[in-house]
């Protein structure tokens, strides 16, 4: 063995890593070449030393107090983040954690979306749920009226504001009605617009604080219905229907969205 | 909301090497209150992480979290460090025996942190891994996301940097 291979391998030997022949080669050639022994004879001497005087430091007490709370209850981010991975062991780590890390700059977006109070991914699942509920429970409406004169009055006294109500009958979307519903924790009134056998719930609310200004609709879907979002006038509003959605909207620029 | 069983595993299994990460921490922010900041981050990090974890080997996975969060954490927050011109291979001194291993052993508390602080955050980490915690090729690969190749390389490097480090501090 050269002493350039010698010193190639002089760290995998000396760290326990090199393979029994070549250490076999390697450490006759250390008993035979002063150089590369003395290089060797280093590396204990910086091992050493590294072991007896580099410092060590140990988390303060502050730390391991705030760490031993944050471990005892899981963040909620954590437990949602569980639910939309499939578990799965990976050869390494390095992907999962990519992979990890990735999932965790959107849960933190998500996580800062909620935090600002924005237009909360939430809201649109309580959309849904309100739409679906209307449909299921025969609770369409609690004013069934295709007269907006008799619906726009209805919410008085309900609520702290004036829906605005329009005759849309004309251009294939009949008022059904109107009812009282609850998103994000506020009354709120929501119109029931029908066309052909689609029911549209169309929900109002004077925009609150948080609230995207929003001109032109925002689109989604959800659980196959299509949802649209937007504001006008300072009022809020969503849509949703299983409508074609040329339809809905045809509607929400009826309704106001530019 | 009660803590989830997974939960109560990584807890369980990280809590343990609360002072090794946190020294690792230390070596590569080099500063008591970044090094407090990126703990604290991987612990949370690893609540988040718990499917990655398999049991096996906690504190190289922790490793590999800190590791990873002292990075990301840097580009934002945490100054980067001044970039330390790349040595390729040097030619070894040190020809007799005796004379470089007895300067070594003599190096205080104070020359070789002063020392281990100048090396390049690449070379520091390996040393720290290695020299500190004893972890293998293998496991150092893993939480650097080298190749064993480059592990191996990059660690003998290192030392002959630190060695001149101290070295310099000693004349």
């Amino acid at each position: 063995m050269t002493c350039d291979e010698a010193t190639q391998l002089l760290d995998a030997w000396y760290d326990g890593e090199l393979d029994a022949p070549r250490s076999a080669s390697l450490e006759k050639h250390l008993e035979e070449c002063t150089a590369c022994a003395a290089l060797s004879e280093a590396r204990s001497a910086l091992s050493e030393v590294l072991v007896k005087n580099a410092t060590r430091y140990n988390a303060p007490a502050a730390l391991q107090k705030k760490i031993e709370a944050l471990m005892s209850r899981p963040p909620e981010v954590a437990s949602r983040a569980r639910l939309s991975r499939p578990p799965r062991v990976m050869p390494w780590r390095g992907l999962a954690i990519a992979a990890s890390f990735l999932l965790f700059v959107m849960v933190g977006w998500n996580a800062w979306l909620l935090q600002s109070g924005a237009p909360v991914p939430n809201l649109e699942n309580e959309i849904v749920s309100d739409h679906v509920r209307s449909l299921m429970a025969n609770h369409l409406s609690d004013v069934a009226s295709e007269d907006r004169h008799t619906v726009k009055p209805w919410f008085m006294g309900k609520i702290d504001y004036s829906p605005p109500v329009n005759d849309l009958a004309s251009d294939g979307f009949k008022l059904v009605g109107g009812r009282l519903d609850y998103v994000g924790g506020k009354p709120v009134s929501a119109l029931v617009y029908q066309h052909g056998a689609h029911v549209i719930n169309v929900f109002v609310w004077p925009t609150r604080e948080g609230d995207d200004a929003l001109p032109q609709p925002r689109w989604s879907n959800e659980s196959g219905y299509h949802l649209a979002h937007w504001t006008n006038a300072g009022m809020t509003y969503w849509a949703i229907s299983d409508v074609d959605p040329l339809e809905l909207t045809r509607l929400v620029n009826l309704l106001g969205a530019k | 909301m009660k803590p989830e069983p997974k939960n109560d595993l990584i807890a369980e299994a990280v809590l343990p090497h609360l002072d090794a990460a946190y020294n690792f921490a230390r070596y590569l922010t080099r500063n008591d209150h970044d090094a407090a900041d990126v703990v604290q981050e991987a612990y949370l990090r690893a609540m988040r992480y718990a499917d990655s974890f398999t049991g096996q080997n906690p504190r190289a996975w922790l490793f590999a979290i800190v590791r990873n969060t002292f990075f990301s954490m840097r580009k934002g927050n945490i100054p980067a460090e001044t970039a330390v011109p790349f040595e390729e291979e040097l030619h070894r001194e040190g020809a007799e025996p005796g004379p470089e291993a007895a300067m070594l052993r003599s190096a205080d508390a104070r020359v070789v942190k002063d020392a281990l602080e100048e090396l390049s955050v690449e070379y520091r980490e390996v040393i720290v891994l290695r020299e500190f915690e004893d972890l293998s090729y293998k496991e150092i690969a893993r939480v650097t996301g080298a190749p064993v190749g480059t592990v191996m390389s990059r660690l003998a490097r290192a030392r002959d940097q630190l060695t001149r480090a101290i070295k310099r501090r000693m004349v």
